[in-house]
């Protein structure tokens, strides 16, 4: 009986260890029979099948672009994905059985353009018994042209099927059935068939009206590169569907993906029965560490380490010398020097890291290798402007041993990060060595510039190619010049000249005036700056000058922000004039329009998801008062989406076109496609349309950007990075 | 409707400026990093080496180890490894993706036209896959400098996973000159060109 249950306890744990060891042996060459495996965008540009969505999310951190020509559409999409479970994207279709208006005086020949907003949220994981569900919105806030609702269910049935059913309201009623949320209440009985004013969100029609059913199929052909093939029963309703009702021949659509690449798809679908379309998308993570190289550049070992020990052990001052070389190699320029009891101090000044971990980190590596045995630890400063970052001290042997482990230090127990402060008592006396820095010290840089005005009547796109020079005059430490000037190259704007209709002060809305008049030698800057720091939480600045394209003015912002909490709170009050439409020095005559605008914020880090909430209360430049909030998720690799709304004491009917303001943005920092460090980055803002009401002013050098690079969070977020 | 919908969207219009002062970031990240290697570049190496190309980069890896076997090792900046036997790769190690062939007692100049072996490939892994390598084609001639040049072309199959891909190894005067194979067929193929030092 004894030997019975032990065979039996023998043979489950075989069989066990077979199924693991099976399972691992069957997913290997899986990746290779079916490459590419991210799912591919629809036609509507948003994760799905042809026309149908479905219920799949691309990684955190991802951003796509789709391109799809399905007559009569165009369609161009961003698309991002702030989280596993969210999809956002942004559409603009052409619609080419359409004009833009009935009057040619105003709008010529050109078709309709359309502005939609997409979101889809996952509601359940996909789970061996369980399909993933997924509930989505088209055209969430947009005209409502193609607004519809769905609730969409996916499941991988075997290794390349992915099979995808599900109910859509709105536009997504081709396959018509009684709308099952009437079980629950009547009202959802009627949708309004109107098209609304745009920009706001029409709760009340969402999920009402009658509904209808779609499903379909992705098939991914093994051994092919990662093809698939696309089947489906069409959802959409074409009578319903834009303006103009579309011939459809067939339910069915059929297609195919080609992947180029990890990123790049094309596509080829044969839709309601008598159109072919076509069109390619491309997707990036770029949310994670090394999201787009295999690795950066390693810090390189200094080759003489122990004869320059030597040198540095005979005086302080070739310690500090050899200090200031070797960092400065490394493209961190020391700026205070120090000895105490056995401490070597340094306070250093950097543009090429972007994360302080990083910075730090090396800063304290090149020490470690130049300084005499007789240092016992170090500490290192960063300072950016006038204001102190942060101070990490760590004991020597502890840095030697946890490199040699490729262990990160454990901070606040092997390292301490604590605020600096950079004040009046930092001064050179205070140091032992104070290498001299020369001012006034000139940072430019000079290249292209594109600016556009896209979807506007009077053509799609205007635009224009600038040269443009971006300086930063250091004058003393704390006290700088912010230049951006431009010089037209081309433009083809002679065409543009939609005027604004807004009833509120033309603070953004004269758009059109202020980019055909500032073609040739143009000012979009030139700020005065003085940063500094009353205490290690309290940063302060005051500005004066040309502050951005359309306003000239001074002000003053305060920032509190302590090191080791994750929220902040921020004061500014600017006093501002219209500047001329040429954007030279002079400021509006005939319309002298000026005021005071100031804002009370404040922020919060989450530090689970990084998510960074921003609420923003005052008085705007058009005069009206409200709020702003704006939600930003920032990933490992500094890669940040952000979207915010604004709502002020002005009405719908006042503000315009959109009913209130609203826009996204990324910001991309460029080392994610480099095998090397810089600091650089790619900021990208849209707003769908341009209003007067709840806008910023939008100044240079905000504290919250410069204080919040180095907070005691992204030390514990990033610690890990402290050898790279 | 038609109307209404349509003097609203005369103001549909969206306004955004980019930045392009830094588009040779992404040039960067777009282009191919070539390094040249010209006779200046040739006479300062004091050892063998390959110069190993994709399509977006060029490194150069050293001559640091041939076995009994004939085996070449070459090591690259950041102690990568690229085994190589009449220039066909026959195990790399540190690469986004590696390669390994049981076998060593393959060489593309056997008059042989196939050769069975079985590989590893690592990220994605494949353990023990059978592959063959079918000689499509052979053909000499002598270059302008009066060198004889051999030109060898293969169709490397694994039916395991349906890779199937074609390559070629260039031999001057019997000793590799270049080869363009692939290692992974979620890669680009690989063009290498040897650089012997006697």
């Amino acid at each position: 009986m004894c030997s019975f249950f032990w065979r039996l306890r023998f043979l489950r744990k075989a069989f066990l260890i077979c199924i693991v060891l099976t399972s691992h042996l069957r997913a290997a060459p899986d990746d290779y029979i079916y490459p590419f495996k991210e799912y591919s965008f629809s036609n509507y540009g948003t994760l799905g099948l042809i026309q149908n969505p479905n219920a799949r999310f691309l990684d955190e951190g991802s951003l796509g672009f789709s391109w799809s020509h399905n007559e009569p559409y165009l369609r161009g999409s961003l698309i991002a994905y702030p989280f596993s479970w969210l999809e956002v994207s942004y559409q603009y279709a052409d619609i080419n059985n359409l004009l833009y208006s009935e009057s040619k005086e105003f709008s010529g020949s050109q078709s309709l353009k359309d502005k939609s907003f997409d979101a889809k949220i996952r509601l359940i994981k996909e789970s061996p018994l369980l399909p993933q569900i997924a509930v989505g919105f088209r055209d969430l806030a947009g005209t409502g042209l193609f607004s519809s609702e769905f609730i969409v269910a996916s499941k991988h049935l075997s290794k390349g099927l992915d099979l995808t059913m599900g109910i859509g309201w709105g536009n997504l009623t081709g396959q018509l059935i009684r709308n099952p949320l009437l079980e629950i209440s009547d009202r959802f009985a009627t949708r309004s068939s109107s098209l609304g004013l745009g920009g706001d969100f029409n709760v009340d029609d969402y999920f009402s009206g009658p509904a209808g059913y779609f499903f379909g199929f992705e098939y991914y052909v093994p051994k092919f590169r990662g093809m698939r093939i696309k089947f489906e029963y069409d959802g959409t309703n074409y009578k319903k569907e834009s303006l103009i009702p579309l011939p459809q021949d067939s339910n069915l659509n059929f297609g195919i993906v080609f992947p180029k690449s990890k990123n790049l798809s094309y596509k080829l679908n044969f839709t309601r029965g008598n159109t072919v379309n076509f069109g390619f998308s491309y997707n990036l993570n770029l949310g994670n560490k090394n999201a787009q190289t295999i690795s950066k550049e390693k810090q390189s070992r200094i080759s003489n380490s122990n004869a320059i020990k030597i040198v540095t052990s005979r005086s302080d001052e070739y310690l500090f010398k050899a200090a200031l070389k070797y960092l400065r190699d490394e493209k961190i320029s020391l700026q205070h020097a120090n000895i105490n009891d056995n401490e070597l101090e340094v306070i250093f000044a950097q543009t090429k890291y972007r994360n302080p971990v990083i910075a730090s980190g090396r800063a304290l590596n090149i020490l470690d290798q130049i300084a005499p045995n007789n240092i016992t630890s170090f500490k290192v400063s960063e300072i950016n402007g006038g204001i102190g970052l942060y101070s990490v001290a760590v004991n020597r042997n502890t840095l030697i041993r946890d490199r040699k482990l490729f262990l990160p230090p454990q901070p606040d127990r092997e390292i301490s990060v604590e605020p600096f402060l950079l004040s009046n008592s930092n001064n050179n006396k205070n140091y032992k060595f104070n290498p001299e820095t020369k001012y006034p010290a000139l940072f430019h840089t000079i290249g292209p510039d594109i600016r556009s005005q896209i979807g506007g009547p009077d053509g799609f796109f205007f635009g224009d190619l600038k040269l443009k020079s971006r300086s930063e005059l250091l004058i003393q430490r704390g006290l700088s010049l912010v230049s951006v000037i431009s010089y037209g190259l081309y433009d083809n704007m002679d065409d543009l000249k939609l005027a604004s209709d807004s009833v509120l002060p033309h603070v953004r809305t004269d758009i059109v005036k202020y980019l055909k008049e500032s073609r040739n030698l143009s000012i979009q800057r030139m700020q005065l700056n003085k940063l500094g720091q009353i205490s290690p939480s309290i940063f302060y600045k005051f500005s004066a000058g040309i502050l951005e394209d359309m306003f000239n003015g001074y002000g003053s912002e305060v920032l509190f922000k302590p090191f080791d909490k994750n929220y902040a709170i921020g004061v500014e009050a600017w006093k501002v004039y219209q500047r001329n439409y040429d954007q030279m020095f002079g400021i509006l005559d005939d319309v002298d329009y000026k005021t005071t605008t100031g804002h009370i914020s404040f922020y919060y880090h989450e530090p689970m998801t990084n998510i960074i909430f921003k609420m923003k209360g005052g008085k705007f430049l058009a005069q009206d008062s409200g709020i702003s909030f704006e939600f930003t998720r920032e990933f490992y690799s500094g890669f940040r989406l952000s979207a915010f709304i604004t709502r002020t004491d002005i009405s719908k009917e006042e503000f315009g076109e959109g009913s209130f303001d609203k826009g996204f943005s990324f910001y991309i920092p460029l080392e994610i496609f480099s095998n090397s460090y810089n600091s650089r980055h790619f900021g990208w803002g849209l707003k769908p349309i341009t209003r007067d009401g709840g806008a910023t002013l939008s100044h240079a050098h905000s504290l919250w950007g410069v204080a919040h690079k180095s907070h005691k969070h992204k030390f514990n977020r990033h610690i890990a990075d402290f050898y790279d | 409707m038609i109307k209404r919908y349509l003097f609203i969207s005369i103001f549909c219009t969206s306004c955004a400026s980019i930045d392009y002062s830094y588009f040779n970031d992404l040039k960067n990240y777009y282009s191919k990093n070539e390094i040249l290697i010209d006779e200046s570049f040739i006479s300062k190496q004091d050892y063998s080496f390959i110069k190993v190309s994709n399509s977006k980069n060029d490194a150069v890896f050293i001559l640091s180890n041939i076995d009994q076997f004939g085996v070449y090792e070459w090591i690259g900046s950041n102690y990568e490894s690229i085994k190589t036997k009449d220039g066909l790769i026959i195990e790399t190690k540190g690469l986004r993706s590696d390669i390994k062939f049981y076998s060593y007692d393959i060489s593309i100049l056997e008059k042989a036209s196939n050769f069975n072996s079985q590989i590893d490939l690592h990220n994605p892994d494949l353990i023990f896959a059978n592959i063959t390598l079918i000689r499509n084609s052979s053909t000499t001639y002598k270059n302008s400098e009066g060198n004889e040049m051999n030109v060898f072309e293969y169709t490397r199959i694994v039916p395991e996973i349906g890779w199937k891909a074609k390559e070629s190894y260039t031999f001057k005067d019997g000793v590799i000159y270049k080869s363009i194979q692939q290692i992974n067929p979620m890669l680009d193929p690989l063009e290498i060109n040897f650089y012997f030092k006697y």
